[in-house]
């Protein structure tokens, strides 16, 4: 049905050059169909990024509250409860399908949903018993319980994440070469999730979403490798070291999608990243590790990849011609991140900024009210997206209770859901009102 | 078949699975818990935290014996025998090690096995050098060690007091199993501390 609309909106100035409409029929075509052809969360890979984020944090945030009060439930209760959301997810499903739901948000939050249930409900039950000797057997067993969801909810989030699982999985077996019994049962799982795999491309259309999966599996792979080899690769800690690496995959991951894709934003994304690691570098960590061994390839081959990606999405940002230039709203977006950033990187040292830390705050939040006052989307979630990084990272490594921690995740979580439900609506209520004027 | 119905009999087939799953865990363990022998191991424990679950209390339990297969050396699982009734003192006695159980009696197993030296780093004596440790450890016998269940989550306030406890002199930290047919589950762990 959206496919049809979307044709009818594509064909609609092509028939009215041809003379087959005038332009009265072609506006009233356009404002009967326009909003059905972009559905609220269809086919918008932005949304499905945020309701999985918001489901996620809402999940978390149950967990916490659960986990807090635990010990206050007998063995049966504690069962009963880790259950519950099992099944909750599975009636959800049944009625979905019952009554033939088609809405993406709704699908896309319970396959996370359930995956978080099936994750948390089989650790609790293990939590319960204590057992925890058999690790790789629940990573198993889970993975291959979540693989169904893939098919049933079509969830872009969870069919992306499923072959982590697997991997972790692979990597925690002893004999680790693809030839043998486990490894060939990891690429059977990874051929069972192929279906899976091409049903999202075409419901998302993602282009080109084979080199942006073989991108993410080679990084996943390297950081697969880096976990290995960490100790001979550190440069103070091995923490520092995944933080440093985390950091520039994402950033040569989104600076390669953009060069496959043409999306000016993965250069600014790529960017994003990047920055972290060169704040990184004045710490006291990697100066002790420069001095040492200045000399050594993988240092210079770190040096020399930040800065040509340092150069090259600064030079982007600052370009001036055509339509490499940023409008000046993006900009502001750019620099509420960037902030952002520099907050989080120095989250991260000691002693903690608080003069900064309130100044990004106090912008953020007026960002956010304005973004809100003015139906922004992008800005309303790189605004609350500040906010919440510092709530979390802040309040989430302090020795408060769960049962605080759990109902900030939660605050937090339904927070980021409703505030893009109140923008989504408040935009179509606003397309409804200029299609009726 | 519609595709509706298609979906339907899938989703309710998955939660049929699902529980069925988490479910035979449920049972396994309850059956243990119910059944099974209770084993007492002394143990040594400390107090590591995880941001989704909280405060734990994290110990290794002594289960060794001198008694083993040569054939334990080939593998990383075997079966332990334990004395159904406990020592003098009040603990399970680890009977013998084994790639496969070779009589009657409580055998818990297949579980990770260790194959190490008797004497531990925790038996460093204050004025030793390591160099001279590990040359007692090295003329120390052998043992099978099993690795049990190593986790007791505990809430968090009893975690805590469970540790301040553990690093008062004297203190005894005692791992409360309870072995059923193969399967051994952690029921308790318990610290006393001299008056």
């Amino acid at each position: 049905m959206q496919k049809h609309e979307e044709w009818l909106c594509a064909r609609l100035p092509e028939w009215e050059a041809e003379g087959l409409i005038d332009s009265a029929a072609a506006e009233r075509l356009r404002g009967r169909y326009a909003a059905a052809a972009k559905p609220a969360g269809g086919g918008n890979l932005a949304m499905l990024i945020v309701s999985g984020l918001g489901a996620l944090l809402v999940g978390l945030g149950i967990i916490a509250l659960f986990a807090a009060n635990w010990a206050a439930m007998s063995r049966g209760v504690r069962s009963f409860v880790a259950l519950l959301p099992l099944t909750v997810c599975s009636i959800l499903a049944l009625s979905g399908f019952a009554r033939e739901w088609k809405a993406r948000p709704f699908w896309e939050a319970l396959g996370i949903f359930w995956t978080l249930a099936i994750w948390s409900g089989f650790g609790l039950v293990c939590q319960t018993y204590h057992m925890s000797d058999n690790v790789e057997g629940f990573v198993l067993a889970c993975t291959l319980l979540c693989l169904p969801i893939l098919y049933l909810t079509q969830s872009a989030v969870a069919t992306v994440f499923w072959p982590i699982y697997g991997l972790i999985w692979f990597q925690m077996m002893e004999h680790i070469g693809l030839a043998s019994v486990n490894g060939l049962c990891y690429l059977a799982m990874l051929a069972a999730q192929l279906p899976a795999l091409v049903m999202l491309h075409k419901r998302v259309r993602f282009p080109r979403i084979y080199e942006f999966f073989g991108c993410n599996a080679v990084a996943v792979g390297l950081i697969c490798i880096i976990f290995q080899f960490a100790d001979e690769w550190t440069f103070g800690d091995k923490e520092f070291t995944v933080l440093l690496w985390t950091f520039i995959w994402v950033g040569v991951s989104f600076w390669v999608l953009a060069h496959l894709t043409r999306w000016r934003m993965m250069r600014v994304l790529a960017f994003l990243y990047v920055l972290p690691p060169i704040l990184f570098a004045p710490s006291d960590e990697f100066r002790e590790f420069t001095t040492a061994v200045l000399d050594s390839i993988p240092v210079l081959a770190l040096v020399g990849l930040l800065t040509a990606l340092t150069v090259s999405g600064g030079a982007f940002l600052l370009a001036r011609k055509g339509e490499e230039r940023l409008p000046t709203e993006k900009r502001i977006d750019l620099v509420i991140a960037l902030g952002g950033l520099l907050i989080g990187g120095f989250l991260l040292l000691e002693p903690i900024p608080y003069a900064l830390l309130l100044y990004i705050l106090v912008v953020a939040a007026l960002s956010l009210v304005q973004a809100l006052r003015k139906l922004r989307l992008f800005q309303m979630n790189l605004s609350l997206g500040v906010l919440l990084y510092e709530i979390l990272v802040k309040y989430l490594m302090t020795d408060w209770s769960f049962t605080a921690k759990g109902l900030i995740l939660l605050a937090c979580g339904l927070a980021l859901l409703f505030t893009n439900v109140f923008i989504i609506r408040g935009r179509k209520q606003a397309a409804a009102k200029e299609v009726a004027q | 078949m519609s595709r509706r119905s298609l979906y339907l009999a899938a989703t309710a087939l998955f939660l049929v699975l699902q529980l069925a799953v988490v479910g035979s865990v449920i049972v396994k363990g309850n059956l243990v818990l119910s059944r099974g022998v209770e084993c007492r191991f002394k143990a040594t424990g400390y107090d590591p935290s995880d941001p989704l679950r909280g405060r734990y209390v994290r110990f290794e339990a002594q289960v060794e014996t001198k008694v083993f297969d040569q054939k334990v050396f080939d593998t990383c699982r075997a079966y332990f025998q334990l004395s159904e009734t406990p020592d003098e003192s009040g603990f399970t006695q680890v009977l013998r090690c084994a790639r496969q159980p070779t009589s009657e009696g409580l055998w818990i197993g297949p579980v990770t096995t260790y194959i190490t030296r008797s004497l531990s780093f925790d038996e460093k004596r204050e004025d030793e050098d390591w160099s001279d440790l590990y040359d007692r450890r090295a003329k120390s016998p052998q043992v099978a060690q099993a690795q049990l269940p190593e986790k007791f989550y505990a809430p968090e306030k009893v975690a805590s007091e469970l540790e301040a406890r553990l690093r008062k002199k004297g203190a005894v930290a005692v791992a409360v199993y309870r072995a059923y047919k193969g399967s051994i589950l952690l029921q308790d762990f318990q610290v006393t501390t001299p008056p």
